[in-house]
């Protein structure tokens, strides 16, 4: 009996053996690394990193290789998707009949006499960087070895699944670019180097799930014009339609003993900045350390340093300016940096609320403002001794009115027909001019803005400032052109109409 | 054994290999930051700092503060840019170039309306500041108010006729607009001022391309952009986009 158990035993143990000998192996393929300068292109070091690790990648126990020739018409294909051409859909779908996980992908720069070599192991169905491995060489071979040795060490079949398990539920990230925001950086041509050093840093976070680039060439390069001084404008959309909830990028500048880099992480549904931040290195030599510390930073500030705020009013749909910056209208969700902020809600004939609000970090904050109905009466009897020619009255009345409601847009119009007032009928030119000015400060969108500069016109008219009434005309004509105090204007003073 | 030589020949090649693991990130940054100290632009922002307190009154220090939120600007520190230009307004608001600082460095925070306000007192204090109009014409553009843009930087222009900046900006904004005969105007006024400014040849390749339909002109305008900027980070894709159009 004995016997006959041990027997039982061994043959289980072989069979067990045997089928975890069996479990399917993932299969990788090495793509042709992007070369980023036009001296790695030259040594067409770009084919020469990819085909180093595709040969020093042996086949082991969990994974197999797949060679890249095998799979030309799909590199071919994603060269294509990269450069904005191709289809991407149809590049997934030829992806899986090739029956391959994970696509090795990088990219090759030679700055001087040295290159920087970054690889990263993408997942073929939603792109996520599952491992990520850079590093900076005097030849493209020892940096290639580097990066071989270091996927033997740190690329195991537990550390995948587990980075498989645990990305699904973090925040989705990726690098749009970096700009190259003077001569020297464009002659340099750091800007790609450091966003493909950043690409594979983030991808090395554990806290935040980076999507590669590559996938995205498309949209980062798109034919863009490229304007001066505004950059990845209008991109955000984009991005947030291949699921990616931020993007980052930036700006770097070259300058002697001093490379200054600048970035920012983008929440790509709100159209916002949520994080900016700015570091300089004396050289090249920083660059990695540097993309390290900024990858920690973002993860940092995407887990620690921002939250979300949800905002509802009754009634909905106010304008909602946060921190000074309209931000849309209620119902509103947006993520901000955690800490103090200040909101305004306006609505329509409701007395405008500001509040502030403390946001935690990686929470929603829920806030509820309700707004009240502003009354009329004040404004009513100001107008009431408008009409009974008692001017002081009624500039006394709309006084209380504006200071009543003075965080209201509706108040623009008691504060127009205040300073028309000391004009017309008090004759006070300095007062009016003051009353004119803080509408068009304090009310910048309103509706009596046109009439405001109008009046400021007619105040230096009086107060006989020639200079200052050529200039706001000019503003007026500029901007209000449309306007029927514009056209008064003309009248009044010459000019255009 | 093999696996005892693998691992030791790992660790051989590791410490070989100079990348970033070999050294504390925040040595090497120390090392990297103590460089940055002689750079010429961090020198001349030393030198403004300690000008500011033998300043003889806030019209001065305004005007020193400025200078250092601009070379702050320059270097891409938006944060600090901002806080030095709100130091030069407070000191002396009747500074068009101060809220005009203030003004730009707000705008790449994407804080619009307030950009909006300093760059309009900006011009509502000297209307020939060349530069606030062609910061406006960019809030214009980033609202997607292309009508607008085009008139800041009409305005810019007319003010500074070298101002290539703006030239460009006004060709792309035409651009975006579908009026090719004048974007292309504006572009080659680019070309005639700053030959070998690299995003104007993008840029015309694009309008030849997209708007003017023209292939030839297109390829050529790409190939110039790769010949004065060989290292673009785009490079591989203007390549197809040539091989596209010359097929």
């Amino acid at each position: 009996m004995k016997k006959l158990l041990t027997t039982i035993i061994i043959i289980c143990m072989f069979a067990g053996l045997s089928l975890l000998s069996d479990e399917e192996k993932i299969c990788f393929a090495v793509t042709p690394f992007i070369p980023l300068t036009e001296s790695a292109e030259a040594e067409n070091a770009g084919t020469n990193a990819a085909s180093i690790l595709e040969n020093s990648f042996s086949s082991g126990k969990w994974f197999e290789f797949r060679k890249s020739g095998e799979l030309q018409s799909f590199i071919d294909d994603l060269s294509l998707a990269q450069a904005g051409i191709g289809d991407e859909n149809a590049l997934l779908s030829k992806g899986k009949s090739l029956q391959i996980k994970y696509l090795t992908v990088g990219s090759v720069a030679k700055f001087g006499n040295h290159y920087e070599i970054d690889s990263r192991s993408v997942n073929i169905d939603n792109w996520g960087i599952m491992h990520s491995s850079g590093c900076s060489a005097i030849d493209v071979e020892s940096a290639c070895n580097f990066i071989n040795k270091d996927v033997e060490i740190t690329l195991t079949r537990e550390d995948l699944e587990k980075k498989e398990k645990e990305t699904a539920n973090l925040p989705i990230i990726a690098v749009s670019r970096f700009e190259e925001g003077n001569l020297d950086a464009q002659n340099a041509g750091y800007g790609g180097a450091f966003s493909e050093v950043l690409n594979s840093e983030l991808g090395a976070r554990s806290a935040i799930a980076a999507v590669e680039r590559t996938h995205l060439r498309s949209v980062i390069d798109a034919k863009e014009i490229e304007m001066c001084g505004i950059y990845g404008s209008g991109t955000d959309k984009a991005f947030s339609e291949r699921g990616i909830q931020y993007r980052v990028d930036g700006e770097i500048k070259v300058f002697p003993s001093s490379i200054c880099i600048r970035y920012k992480v983008n929440s790509t549904t709100e159209e916002r900045t949520v994080y900016m931040g700015f570091s300089e290195i004396g050289s090249l030599n920083g660059i990695r350390p540097l993309a390290r510390k900024i990858a920690q930073e973002i993860e940092d500030a995407i887990n620690n340093k921002i939250g979300t705020l949800q905002i509802q009013t009754q009634p909905s749909s106010a304008d909602i300016v946060i921190d000074g910056q309209p931000s849309g209208k209620s119902p509103l969700v947006v993520s901000l940096v955690k800490g103090e902020h200040s909101i305004r809600a306006s609505f329509q004939g409701y007395e405008s609320a500001d509040i502030s609000i403390v946001l935690e970090p990686a929470r929603v904050t829920e806030k509820i403002i309700k707004l009240e109905i502003i009354s009329t009466e004040l404004y009513d009897q100001a107008v009431n001794l408008e009409q009974r020619k008692n001017w002081k009255g009624a500039v006394a009345k709309y006084d209380e009115y504006i200071h009543r409601y003075n965080t209201s847009g509706d108040v623009n119009r008691a504060v127009y027909r205040k300073g028309h007032i000391q004009l017309l009928y008090l004759n006070d030119a300095q007062a009016a001019l003051a009353t004119f000015e803080s509408l068009v400060k304090r009310y910048p969108d309103s509706e009596t803005r046109a009439e405001a500069y109008f009046g400021m016109a007619r105040s230096y008219k009086s107060l006989k400032d020639n200079e200052n009434l050529k200039s706001i005309l000019e503003i007026l004509y500029q901007k209000y052109p449309n306007e029927l105090a514009t056209e008064e204007a003309g009248y009044v003073f010459g000019g255009r109409y | 054994m093999h696996r005892v030589i693998n691992i030791l020949m790992s660790i051989l090649i590791l410490s070989l290999v100079s990348c970033s693991k070999k050294k504390s990130v925040e040595d090497m940054l120390k090392d990297e930051t103590k460089i940055t100290e002689n750079a010429d632009i961090n020198k001349k922002l030393s030198e403004l700092k300690t000008k500011l307190s033998s300043a003889k009154d806030d019209f001065e220090r305004s005007e020193i503060h400025g200078q250092i939120s601009e070379i702050e600007f320059q270097k891409g520190d938006i944060i600090s840019s901002r806080k030095s230009a709100n130091e030069a307004v407070k000191l002396y608001p009747q500074s068009a170039f101060a809220h005009y600082a203030l003004g730009k460095s707000l705008l790449l925070e994407s804080r619009l309306s307030e950009a909006e306000t300093e760059l309009n007192t900006a011009v509502s204090i000297d209307q020939k500041h060349a530069p606030s109009w062609y910061e406006l014409g960019n809030l214009n553009y980033i609202r997607k108010n292309y009508t607008n843009a085009v008139t800041m930087y009409q305005r810019a222009v007319s003010l500074n006729k070298n101002f290539y900046e703006a030239y460009n900006n006004l060709g792309s904004t035409l651009y975006v607009l579908k009026k090719g005969k004048e974007s292309e105007q504006a572009f080659l006024k680019v070309q005639s001022i700053k030959s070998d400014f690299a995003p104007l040849y993008k840029n015309m390749g694009l309008l030849y391309e997209k708007v003017l339909n023209d292939k030839e002109k297109a390829a050529a305008s790409y190939k110039e952009y790769l010949k004065h900027r060989p290292n673009a980070p785009e490079r591989a894709a203007v390549k197809f986009w040539i091989k596209a159009l010359e097929n």
